[in-house]
């Protein structure tokens, strides 16, 4: 029944079609396309004279501009849109199976250890989550970087990024599980007689089955700001490969660590040095996650607007509520008895 | 009133522990006394590259409790702390009560003109009829979905822009040495906080309109605006007061990347820069932010309560 009210909820369907395109796009481009790209370094002009030297401006052919090995930004955000939506989407379902048994488990407890673990989570409040994973990813990320298997590193920074928001989501889940308890239908079965285990099967969980959703898809669109965030802060995520892109003076070979999965917040992060010489560099990954975090707005948006229908439909209500409104003026009065003095 | 003062002890003990676990958590899984030697060598050039150290993580309780005790000590000794920066030891204060006024001074002056702009904005669209409202509506949820980063990069770059092509530079973009960029980030500041505050403020303003006083008012012959402005606010600054929370949290994320696009040497980025030599610091600026906004926050809950008798939502 959601379902077919969602394919008639415009925001929902272009969200949702937005970024299958994109996930299908990706998917499509590394596997037909990709061992064919070759980068080039110059470009030429029909003389085959060289015009422009990597990275290239934006321009029909490139039309978000090259970076410095002359990948193309628009197929290198393609490729990597199957790993920054993946990772996130990975990273959500994580967070809400996690929070969800926590939750129930808080749900469980009495109130006074709820009100306790309440003031312990407040302290999320009091700085933005990116500092909080900026602050635990970096032992690893930053200072001993060279030391832990890349497996290592990025099991440990999903695992912070997971972890981090679990006691603020199962404590809202918590909550919830509670206020849909306390609804008249759920206790009316309870009272007919319905097991605990029954009546959360069968009454308890439809209900709740929506609300999950939105906040799942919400968590997707965080944790996509989370890795925008901290793609800002030079950490990235996932595989980097280091090429040497020339030799000093010393003799010293200059290495440069490229993302080599095209990880949007890689490409932040590598990028962000050059933002007043080759401002496009950093412009093709922020307008990538701009997209994409609208789309899952949207997404969100289309979900909520349609939970919000599952009543009656908009047909039947119209017709309940299709009395005209007529003005009232004198001449709709007959003055009876006398006039104003009385 | 008694009970009342104790739950908010309880809650301000509650999160004391709650940033003093955090702040010391990289103790637990890390031996973090060698971290810090090894990062004390880098940055003084004694070492080039970790390339031949081997760290692996461990769960380190005894290091982590002796972390919490002695940050806490160092709590009662603030004035005496020193940081490593820069191969030397600093202290860190008064600078970096300055940092932090300089900040959150800009955070303030932020909020206060975007709760300006926002009430000008919704009695703005209050005014116009509710179809076209709708679409302002839409409009405005679009605004709200962008990355912050997605704003603050934009406008950069429209200014640096505008100032190739014209020669005019709209306002500081950068801080550099002695040019102290101002009016740029708290406009810029100001700008997500306006959204939301819009959005939160419509939909407490759409409510109140569907209450029986504001037809009872209009019934009287009071005009639209006055209704509005006088009757419709008042009720709907407690919703307002309900989600404050929510709103100072999303301008601190908000502050932290301007501070980083904008290379502003502000509250935020003092602290990224220097928590991983000096994880404490984490911890005390944690303190400092908490210590202001929960008194800030409880006294508006006291004051929304004692006014209205309703319970401010979680």
């Amino acid at each position: 029944m959601l379902i077919k009210k969602l394919l008639g909820e415009p925001l929902f369907m272009i969200g949702f079609i937005a970024i299958l395109l994109l996930l299908i796009g990706s998917f499509v481009f590394s596997i037909y396309y990709q061992s064919d790209y070759e980068p080039a370094t110059v470009l030429y002009d029909e003389n085959k004279l060289p015009i422009e030297n990597a990275p290239f401006s934006p321009s029909f052919r490139y039309p978000l501009g090259s970076d410095k090995l002359g990948y193309n930004m628009v197929l290198m955000l393609l490729e990597g849109a199957k790993y920054t939506i993946g990772l996130a989407a990975f990273i959500a379902v994580c967070r809400l199976v996690l929070s969800f048994f926590v939750g129930f488990i808080l749900y469980l407890l009495p109130k006074k250890i709820k009100s306790l673990l309440h003031g312990l989570t407040d302290v999320f409040y009091y700085a933005p989550l990116t500092i909080f994973a900026y602050f635990l990813i970096a032992p690893v990320l930053v200072t001993f970087s060279w030391s832990y298997e890349e497996s290592t590193r990025l099991i440990y920074s999903i695992t912070v990024i997971i972890l981090m928001a679990v006691p603020i989501l199962s404590l809202f889940i918590a909550i919830e599980i509670e206020d849909t308890f306390r609804e008249e239908f759920v206790r009316n079965a309870k009272i007919l007689g319905g097991g605990r285990i029954h009546v959360f099967r069968k009454h308890v969980a439809p209900f709740l089955t929506p609300k999950i959703l939105v906040v799942f898809v919400q968590q997707i669109g965080q944790v996509l700001m989370i890795f925008a965030h901290l793609g800002l802060l030079e950490i990235f995520i996932g595989g980097t490969e280091r090429k040497v892109m020339g030799v000093t003076y010393k003799g010293e070979a200059i290495v440069e660590a490229f993302s080599m999965s095209h990880e949007w917040g890689g490409l932040i992060a590598k990028n962000f040095a050059y933002l007043s010489a080759f401002p496009w560099l950093v412009i093709g990954p922020v307008v990538a996650f701009a997209f994409t975090i609208l789309a899952i707005n949207f997404i969100v948006e289309g979900l909520k607007r349609a939970m919000k229908n599952d009543g009656p439909s908009k047909k039947l209500l119209k017709k309940k509520s299709s009395h005209r409104s007529i003005e009232i003026k004198l001449e709709h009065f007959k003055q009876i008895g006398l006039g104003n003095r009385g | 009133m008694k009970r009342e003062l104790l739950k908010l002890t309880l809650q301000f003990f509650l999160t004391t522990i709650g940033i003093l676990s955090i702040g010391s958590l990289p103790y637990l899984f890390f031996d973090l006394e060698r971290h810090l030697v090894v990062l004390r060598m880098i940055e003084s050039g004694e070492l080039d590259n970790t390339l031949f150290l081997y760290d692996s993580m461990e769960i380190n309780f005894q290091a982590y409790f002796h972390e919490i005790l002695s940050t806490i000590n160092s709590l009662f000794h603030i004035t005496d702390f020193q940081y490593h920066a820069k191969k030397a030891e600093f202290f860190l204060f008064p600078e970096f009560l300055h940092k932090y006024l300089f900040s959150m001074g800009q955070l303030g002056v932020a909020l206060f003109i975007g709760l300006i702009l926002a009430i000008l904005g919704t009695y703005l669209i209050m005014l116009v009829p509710t179809k076209r409202r709708n679409i302002t509506k839409f409009v405005l949820f679009i605004f709200e979905s962008l990355p912050d980063i997605f704003v603050v990069v934009m406008i950069q770059l429209i200014v640096i822009w505008i100032y190739k092509k014209t020669d005019i530079l709209l306002f500081n973009i950068v801080n550099s040495f002695g040019d102290k960029a101002y009016v740029m980030p708290v406009l810029i500041l100001s700008f997500l906080p306006t959204v939301y505050i819009i959005k939160y403020l419509l939909i407490a303003f759409e409510d109140e309109n569907d209450r029986l006083y504001v037809e009872l008012a209009r019934g009287k012959g009071l005009r639209k605006s006055y209704i509005l402005l006088v009757h419709i606010l008042r009720n709907a600054t407690i919703t307002l007061f309900n989600n404050f929370k929510t709103i100072f949290w999303f301008s601190l994320s908000n502050l932290l990347m301007l501070e980083v696009v904008f290379n502003i040497n502000g509250f935020t980025k003092f602290i990224l820069d220097n928590c991983i030599l000096n994880p404490k610091i984490m911890t005390i600026g944690l303190f400092m932010v908490f210590l202001p906004f929960f008194i800030i926050f409880s006294l508006t809950n006291l004051f929304i309560r004692k006014l209205t008798d309703q319970e401010v939502v979680r």
